[in-house]
């Protein structure tokens, strides 16, 4: 094998590593079809030994290329552009590889590639490709020098390079993570807000809510958001996340009023606190659990308003993580102002008769508003049946749900109830986010999908919002993720998708802070206790010094019993004012010696003569001849001490 | 110790830079692992190639003559003592950077041989040059090395200048008066000598058998030219190393030409002989000559 062909081979790999990468992130199809082209062509090129196209031409292509990529100049589109433009460069100098500096020109692009990929898409898969291109290239580096000075290729050599090379990148990892973590992180980076589209995203929460939308939604087995519970553990109960409140109501479509009010109502009681990591859906909602009261993105702290919801200023882009406390709560007090009472009794114009009759004869005579809720929810569990197929109808949807089909889904029974209450002189509103979700032991984490996506009610009763969940076994709604998708593997699978989420892709300036933070904390939490730190001190003192001492004995044996008089030698000389410079051998340094302490003259030059003879002429070194070094030391010793 | 970097360590050194800028502006995490990665990889090839070049000894081998003046080649032996690593891309030469001679690889304990052309610029018995052993393992962004001088000496000839014939025909003239003819064939009777195995039975003395009942054979000078002595004074040149030059000229013409060759310097006189080791001889002494003045 020849020895240009390996490092080619390396390229080409590192060239493929960036086609799929490209091939992965949501980039321009041509894109990595090019580079896929370059590497096969590339190949073949090198493999029939055909004439290298001239380099002034490649040069000139792949600049019109690089430039076309990216003008215009779109700043939502910035990223991709870039990624293309990159890509079309490193499709060329693939094309074009010859010298050293076009290896490294490669390897420097295609970390680029991959780098600017999993920004577009930052899923764990592109950390893999990160991984094998860094070991693809340290192995590259390590092999170039070598590609330069000899035609071909040694096994032997290259089996030793390899073990060189792979102990290299374990050596490299632990190191890598601590220059990971500690490399300093912008708290706002510049050119974060540029390219990244949002992705086309299905959700099952947004600020409206129209009947007939969720069917679609709730078929999705597209990650919502993980939710990771502090103190680890599942909920003791199935979870309520809460997204969107929905007031205002024309009969088929629920939307949010655009009121937001300071929460009034003190909260008091356990306060569970969740990290959420949410997927880009394209919509202003975030998620908190059952009752929040307060939120933080980064160290920027959230107003939770009086509908207990956050909202972002922009649609969500791009992944984000943020901090949400919450008491898990079916109700929380809060005072209503008589113009939200007045928006949450508010009924639809087209609002059917029979619906308030119907909801009028359920509550009979009974005039506490809490039993006449617990009573129109209740009918909900009757002759009602859970279905995402609900047929279509020419009147009045709700009308048509209550009374004829008497099957539909969660906005359905939601919407019906609302109404019905609202009939009743009892202010309710609609709540949409999520029921449940799969909950990952081994992440410690709720894994929500779109398919968990729900609607719920909240009625004013006695000063509090309460919650009521007409919808028939709602507990099981939405088939799992894990059953869906294929069972426990695909957990596990999650588990490292999540944490290569939270521990690389949103590693940033404020975890650094917390990491720091919790750091010093514990290090204060540490306490004191001199007698053990004594005995610990005393332990590692005794360790050292094993090892040194081990040190030590295995360098000597591994020196010889020449080194070892060459090395008293040295330090007699060094004592003497002429230590060993790193050029001299025994005959110079002893004649430089010799000048220095005439009285030892003698002894020296014959030590320095002697040990260049054992050392580079062939002398043996016996026992007799090791003796004779001995006293010529031990002679030297004595002159220079007679002479001090 | 020499460190410096190589054109690819920056291009390594720029690349990281940009990519760290652009990781800090972007934020994006994956440019800081392969920030962090290139950084490890960096630190962690200084290491390897520290350790590369420890206990690793040069030693020249002199060769058989040496000029004053001229290239000569000479034999390097780079000798790896370490137990259990091997030594990578070893470069050799007077220059850091500028490598005369190169070497892959030397397993442990064992030793690799490079062939260097060096000049010494005047003769007698020198040091060995200062040459730089340096290599750029493990990636060949850093070259780090040192200035290393060989155990040893080398006898390094005065540097040959040309003499005019008419001086080389009177030295010789001189030695024809004043030295014998070498033994040889064609020439005048010369005398007896016991008798060797080999020797011709023509030559055989058979009257000092007769006599004596032992083998004798007889000698005769040979007929080719009169033995040459060089003298010191005679030489034309201008001071001790030009005449010494001009000596080591005529000393090795002489021998080329089959001639008996020998010397006087003040303080020295060798007798005619010839040979490799009376060549090695005079142009020892020649090269070892240290004027009385």
């Amino acid at each position: 094998m020849r020895a240009r062909s390996l490092s080619l081979a390396f390229a080409y790999g590192l060239g493929l590593l960036a086609t799929v990468a490209a091939a992965l992130a949501p980039l321009p199809r041509s894109g990595w079809i090019l580079l896929a082209s370059a590497v096969a062509a590339g190949a073949l090129w090198d493999l029939r030994n055909l004439t290298r196209v001239p380099n002034l031409l490649l040069t000139v292509v792949g600049l019109a290329g690089f430039f076309a990529s990216l003008l215009p100049l779109h700043r939502e589109t910035l990223a991709e552009q870039s990624l293309t433009a990159l890509t079309f460069l490193l499709a060329i100098k693939i094309f074009g590889l010859k010298a050293r500096r076009d290896h490294l020109q490669i390897l420097a692009v295609a970390l680029l590639v991959i780098a600017g990929a999993a920004s577009l898409a930052p899923e764990f898969v592109f950390g893999a490709l990160l991984a094998c291109a860094l070991v693809l290239g340290v192995l590259l580096l390590l092999w170039l020098p070598f590609s330069e000075m000899t035609a071909t290729v040694d096994p032997g050599l290259l089996r030793r390079l390899s073990a060189i090379g792979l102990g290299l990148v374990a050596a490299c990892a632990p190191i890598t993570v601590l220059l990971f973590v500690l490399l300093p992180r912008s708290a706002s980076p510049y050119w974060a807000g540029l390219g990244g589209r949002p992705r086309q995203a299905v959700s099952g929460v947004s600020d409206h809510l129209q009947l007939g939308e969720f069917s679609r939604v709730a078929l999705s087995g597209d990650v919502a958001f993980r939710a990771e519970i502090e103190g680890g553990g599942p909920l003791p109960r199935t979870p309520y996340w809460r997204g969107a409140v929905l007031e205002v109501t024309d009969g088929r479509r629920w939307e949010i009023s655009g009121i937001s009010r300071p929460s009034t109502a003190s909260t008091t009681g356990a306060v569970q606190r969740i990290t959420y990591f949410v997927e880009p859906h394209g919509t202003r909602q975030l998620f908190l659990l059952e009752t929040p009261v307060g939120a933080a993105i980064g160290a920027r702290t959230q107003t939770i308003n009086a509908s207990r919801v956050l909202q972002l200023p922009l649609p969500l882009a791009r992944r984000i993580r943020y901090l949400g406390s919450s008491r898990p709560a079916d109700s929380f007090a809060e005072r209503l102002l008589p113009e939200d009472r007045a928006l949450n009794l508010k009924l639809p114009a087209t609002f059917p008769d029979s619906i308030r009759v119907l909801a009028s004869r359920l509550a009979g005579s009974e005039r506490d508003p809490a039993k006449v809720a617990a009573r129109l929810a209740e009918h909900f569990s009757h002759d009602y049946t859970y279905s995402l197929q609900v047929p279509t109808t020419s009147g009045d949807p709700l009308e048509s749900f209550v009374f004829v089909h008497r099957t539909g889904y969660c906005e359905y029974f939601a919407a019906a109830l609302a109404v019905m209450l609202r009939s009743q002189g009892i202010p309710a509103r609609l709540v949409s986010g999520y029921l449940g979700g799969d909950y990952v032991p081994g992440g410690g984490y709720y894994l929500v999908t779109q398919a968990s996506a729900h609607a719920w009610v909240e009625a004013y009763l006695g000063g509090s919002w309460v919650r009521f969940d007409p919808t028939p076994a709602a507990g099981e709604l939405g088939s799992t993720y894990a059953s869906r998708q294929g069972g426990r593997p695909r957990l596990w699978l999650d588990t490292l998708r999540m944490r290569w989420n939270s521990w690389v892709v949103q590693y940033d300036a404020e975890s650094q802070l917390a990491l720091a933070r919790s750091g010093a904390a514990k290090v204060r939490e540490v306490k004191l206790d001199p007698r053990a730190a004594v005995r610990a001190a005393a332990v590692a003192l005794g360790v050292t010094a094993l090892i040194i001492a081990a040190a030590t004995v295995a360098r000597r044996r591994a020196a010889g019993p020449l080194a070892k008089r060459l090395a008293r030698f040295e330090r007699l000389a060094a004592r003497g004012g002429a230590p060993r410079e790193p050029h001299e051998g025994p005959i110079d340094h002893a004649e430089r010696f010799a000048s220095v302490a005439p009285a030892a003259g003698p002894a020296v030059r014959s030590f320095g003569a002697t040990a260049a003879a054992c050392r580079f002429g062939g002398r043996q070194v016996d026992t007799r001849t090791l003796g004779e070094l001995d006293c010529l030391l031990a002679r030297i010793r004595h002159d220079l001490r007679s002479t001090s | 110790m020499h460190i410096r970097l190589t054109t690819t360590g920056v291009l390594a050194i720029a690349l990281v830079l940009a990519a760290g800028v652009v990781a800090v502006n972007s934020g994006n995490n994956l440019l800081y692992l392969v920030v962090a990665s290139l950084l490890a990889a960096l630190a962690l090839s200084g290491l390897l190639g520290h350790h590369n070049l420890r206990r690793v000894e040069l030693r020249l081998i002199a060769p058989d003559e040496s000029w004053a003046g001229r290239p000569v080649t000479v034999r390097a032996e780079l000798t790896n003592r370490r137990q259990r690593l091997p030594a990578f891309l070893l470069a050799l030469g007077e220059t850091p950077g500028i490598p005369a001679g190169t070497v892959l690889e030397i397993p442990p304990g064992q030793q690799a041989e490079v062939t260097l052309a060096i000049t010494f610029a005047t003769r007698g018995v020198q040091p060995w040059p200062v040459l730089a052993v340096t290599s750029e393992f493990p990636f060949g962004l850093i070259r780090r090395g040192g200035l290393v001088r060989s155990p040893g000496r080398c006898l390094v000839y005065p540097s040959p200048l040309a003499v005019p014939w008419e001086i080389a025909e009177a030295a010789e003239r001189e030695g024809e008066l004043t030295t014998r003819r070498d033994p040889g064939v064609g020439g005048d009777y010369r005398g007896l000598r016991d008798y060797a195995p080999g020797d011709s039975l023509s030559r055989v003395h058979w009257p000092s058998w007769l006599r004596l009942r032992r083998l004798h054979s007889k000698q005769f000078e040979s007929e080719g030219a009169p033995p040459a002595v060089y003298r010191f004074e005679t030489m034309p040149g201008a001071g001790t190393e030009e005449r010494l030059g001009q000596l080591a000229w005529l000393v090795r013409a002489g021998l080329r030409r089959g001639r008996s060759v020998g010397l006087v310097l003040p303080g020295l006189s060798i007798p005619p002989g010839t040979g490799v080791t009376h060549r090695r001889r005079l142009l020892s002494a020649l090269a070892r000559f240290r004027s009385p003045t």
